[in-house]
């Protein structure tokens, strides 16, 4: 496994160089949008937009260019900002907490809700428990994000002039209760689709683990109930979940961006937007890598860890 | 050659992003004024409570009772990507507004400097304005360290402000603006190259940005401001978070004694409208810019006399710009355009009929604006009969469908420009495509550039002055030809010779004049409406001055009182 996970690892940077290459190229397509012309007033001159071009680098050769910024990559320089004229890591850095915490927790309760209600409504197949769970996946997976998320807003506010807090990000260790009012009703709500999508996976793999002939002899043995589901039916059931979550956990650093939009949370996803629409490039291919490599990285983990929730898979 | 800022950098990408018509920070400031000039007011079943008439000044007690230590919570409706007031349009305003001082400030009421740093102000010949200045300190912060404003920080500040890429200067700045002496410490001289009798205007030495006074040592290194503001304004800048969440504090040396009477200023991001609103009725911001009637009326219903509304009409004109060559080249087709426009029906569709039809300047500034019985039977005439007959007089080919050019900036845009469009069709008998476009491509290309087929609409910026109304109309727009291709000498002669004439009334009578020719002309800019905007204050937001522009928001005498 380790062989595996080493190769694995050794196509990171040759991915990562070809992603820099299309995302590098691409940017500069003419159609893809000049930053000098989204940067100028009615009043820059042209020689006033040929100094900025040069001052960002964008006169030279698209060739030229592309070396400098991957030797300066290479030295761990990612460049500065267009707009703000600040160190794209810096920028990263400073805003990556809250991005990890909405993906930390929409994750956890994904995962929680998720497979918590597909079990149960699995091994209580056609109750009632069942069909209200059942309508709760389809609800969930039905109504968009952003719908929840601004009822989350309007209702309490309607209700009992309640506004979550403002000011953005405050770390949980500096005011805990203030972090957890920030982040625990939108990621939860955020977590609604997931966790009806992870829901019914759930319920399907442990539907079909339920009817195998080692269950029956577990029951036969007089194993208690939270053994025989959790223990060795779950347990079964768990790599199209895992293989969901690390799916989910990439979606969900795009589903970031509406949260962080919705809640005024000026996170990673945010910054992306807006250096997006701004045609910030440093930071538009610094996000591409980095989206990149997490997405890869996410990807071995779960690959990994099939082996280790399941003794019959092997890496060589 | 630079150009005149009829837009300058908007805060639009700031408004696409917030996804509302809902104001930048910028623009959040303006509503501590109340005289914002966002688009989308409502319908109002009733008078708005705390309908402000031009020009109300506030009436506050004994200045030993006030208290002073409270703190202005606003709203910050999108992330900035550079705090540098030289690099972008919100930080410029405002920093300008709250960070650093100015010379002088002209009201639009009065369109008369008022005196801020500066303690008097002469004109001993016509290019030549001499002002004193008074005994104004930095902020105690290096490399500054709180010494004396001197005549030398404020030439370096015009003169290196209107060299920025970033600031939009102006025409008067780049063309008629000749540079500064400083024969002492305090005393400025501003030559200028020609005579302007708008010189005092905020698109001439009164900007807010490029008037504002900075450090010469900043001057000569203008990305510090990258990472820290130091002016000598009534409030220190204090920190900020990645560009949003700003803390200012007051400034205990500031020029006015015991002013501001705000200990401090503080902005949280809040993108979302509803989320705005919600955390007004929380209390945990003091103001929030409302977007339609309904939301004021909704407001009013929950709080009742906890709140108070402020209603302004802005100075954001919509338009419909038509080409002026081409199949628009005949004046009886762009006519038929103007004749076929029900404006009425427009303000009710876009603000519930609360806005106001516009002639060429918006009514806010009553001086130089026409009277309404004048525009009645001029600009604001609806006739379709008439119009169909002009368009046909005019040889104008109906089988090709009218395009309409739109920013995709929010709802109000295209609803604008889908109001437009159903008017033409049913009044004009003719096809009209609405074109949406982003707003890089929209502004440089399709509007400075020309590059549009039939027309274009638009809300204009809202100024403090009237002169940049009339950049529409002029062949040259800032070293850019008229945008819609209409070049006409006797309007130019006459925006130019209005320019020269001293006398205000005598002034203001030449610009009625070009207003009237514009008009007759036909010039292809039609403006149609501006809206009312509203803003809601807890009850304690007392001392707000409301209907002198952006003079508001210079006011060291807004408190926090929570006693009733």
């Amino acid at each position: 496994m380790r062989q595996y996970a080493l190769r694995r690892l050794a196509y990171l940077p040759l991915i990562a160089a070809l992603v820099s290459v299309i995302t590098f190229f691409t940017l500069r397509l003419p159609w893809a949008g000049d930053p000098v012309t989204y940067m100028s007033t009615q009043n820059t001159t042209v020689e006033d937009q040929e100094r900025l071009r040069r001052e960002l680098g964008l006169d030279k050769p698209v060739a030229v260019q592309f070396g400098l910024w991957l030797g300066d990559v290479l030295r761990g320089d990612f460049g500065e900002t267009f707009r703000g004229r600040q160190p794209v890591l810096d920028e990263v850095l400073r805003r990556f907490p809250a991005t990890l915490e909405i993906m930390v927790l929409s994750l956890g309760f994904t995962v929680l809700f998720g497979v918590t209600f597909g079990v149960i409504s699995a091994v209580r197949q056609d109750s009632v428990a069942d069909y209200g769970l059942r309508v709760f996946a389809v609800f969930g997976q039905s109504v968009p994000d952003f719908f929840l998320l601004i009822l989350l807003i309007v209702l309490p506010s309607m209700w009992w002039n309640y506004s979550h807090p403002i000011g953005g990000h405050v770390s949980i260790f500096e005011d805990p209760v203030r972090n957890l009012r920030l982040y625990v009703p939108p990621t939860l709500l955020l977590a609604v689709g997931g966790s009806a999508l992870m829901m019914r996976v759930t319920r399907s793999a442990m539907l079909e683990v339920l009817r195998q002939d080692y269950i029956r002899t577990a029951r036969a043995k007089g194993l208690g109930s939270y053994a025989v589901v959790v223990r060795h039916g779950l347990r079964n059931a768990l790599i199209p979940i895992i293989t969901l979550a690390g799916n989910y956990l990439v979606a969900l650093f795009f589903g970031a961006v509406i949260l962080e939009q919705v809640f005024s949370i000026n996170g990673l996803g945010q910054f992306f937007l807006v250096s997006a629409a701004q045609r910030d490039f440093p930071v538009m291919q610094f996000l591409v890598l980095y989206s990149a490599l997490v997405v890869m990285g996410l990807n071995l983990v779960v690959d990994l860890s099939y082996a280790l929730i399941d003794p019959r898979i092997k890496y060589t | 050659m630079r150009a005149n800022g009829l837009f300058g950098r908007r805060a639009s990408r700031r408004r696409f992003l917030a996804g509302a018509g809902a104001a930048g920070l910028g623009w959040g400031g303006l509503l501590l004024a109340g005289c914002g000039d966002d688009e989308g007011p409502g319908r109002s079943p009733t008078a708005p409570p705390g309908d402000a008439s031009p020009g109300a000044t506030p009436t506050s007690p004994p200045e030993a009772d006030i208290p002073k230590d409270g703190i202005l919570r606003l709203r910050q409706t999108a992330p900035w990507s550079s705090i540098n007031p030289w690099k972008g349009l919100d930080s410029g305003l405002t920093w300008g507004f709250y960070v650093f001082d100015h010379l002088f400030y002209t009201p639009l009421d009065t369109l008369k400097p008022e005196l801020f740093l500066a303690t008097s102000l002469e004109q001993p010949e016509p290019t030549r304005i001499i002002f004193k200045l008074g005994e104004g300190y930095f902020h105690d912060k290096p490399p500054v360290n709180g010494r004396r404003v001197t005549a030398r920080d404020v030439k370096a500040s015009y003169e290196t402000s209107i060299k920025q890429p970033g600031v939009s200067t102006t025409t008067f700045m780049t063309q008629v603006f000749a540079g500064i002496d400083v024969p002492d410490d305090e005393t400025v001289i501003v030559k200028l190259n020609a005579p302007d009798a708008w010189a005092f205007t905020s698109t001439a030495l009164g900007g807010v940005i490029t008037g504002s006074i900075i450090p010469e040592e900043i001057c000569a290194q203008p990305d510090f401001m990258d990472r820290d503001i130091i002016g000598s304004g009534r409030f220190v800048f204090e920190g900020h978070e990645s560009g949003t969440n700003f803390r200012l504090r007051r400034f205990e040396k500031w020029r006015v004694p015991g002013e501001p009477w705000l200990a401090g200023m503080r902005w949280f991001l809040i993108q979302e409208q509803a989320q705005a609103l919600a955390a007004f009725s929380a209390q945990d911001i003091d103001t929030v810019g409302l977007a339609n009637v309904l939301e004021r009326d909704q407001l009013v219903q929950r709080h009742g006399k906890d709140i108070e509304i402020d209603s302004d009409l802005s100075r954001s004109v919509w338009v419909i710009l038509t080409r002026a060559d081409g199949r628009w080249a005949d004046p009886r087709a762009r006519k038929a355009v103007n004749l076929a426009i029900d404006r009425d029906q427009i303000i009710e569709v876009m603000t519930f009929g609360e806005g106001v039809k516009s002639g060429v300047m918006p009514p806010a500034f009553a001086s130089v604006s026409l009277s309404e019985q004048e525009l009645s039977q001029t600009l604001w005439k609806f006739d379709p009969a008439q119009a169909k007959q002009l368009l046909a007089q005019a040889g104008f080919d109906t089988t090709q469908p009218i395009e309409i050019k739109v920013a995709a900036l929010g709802d109000n845009f295209s609803k604008f420009a889908q109001a437009v469009a159903a008017q033409l069709e049913k009044n004009l008998g003719v096809k009209t495509n609405i074109v949406t476009e982003d707003f890089g491509t929209w502004l440089q290309k399709s509007l400075y550039g020309s590059e549009y087929k039939d027309l274009i609409v638009f809300p204009t910026l809202a100024y403090d002055e009237p002169t940049p109304y009339l950049l529409p109309y002029q062949k040259d727009i800032g070293g850019r030809p008229n945008w819609a291709r209409f070049f006409d000498d006797e309007l130019d002669q006459m925006i130019a010779r209005a320019r020269t004439i001293m006398d205000d009334e005598q002034r203001f009578e030449a610009l009625k004049e070009v207003q009237r020719k514009a008009i007759e002309k036909v010039a292809p800019l039609f403006p149609v409406y501006v809206p009312r905007s509203f803003a809601a204050y807890w009850y304690w937001v007392k001392g707000r001055i409301t209907g002198r522009g952006s003079y508001g928001l210079f006011n060291g005498r807004v408190y926090i009182d929570k006693r009733r």
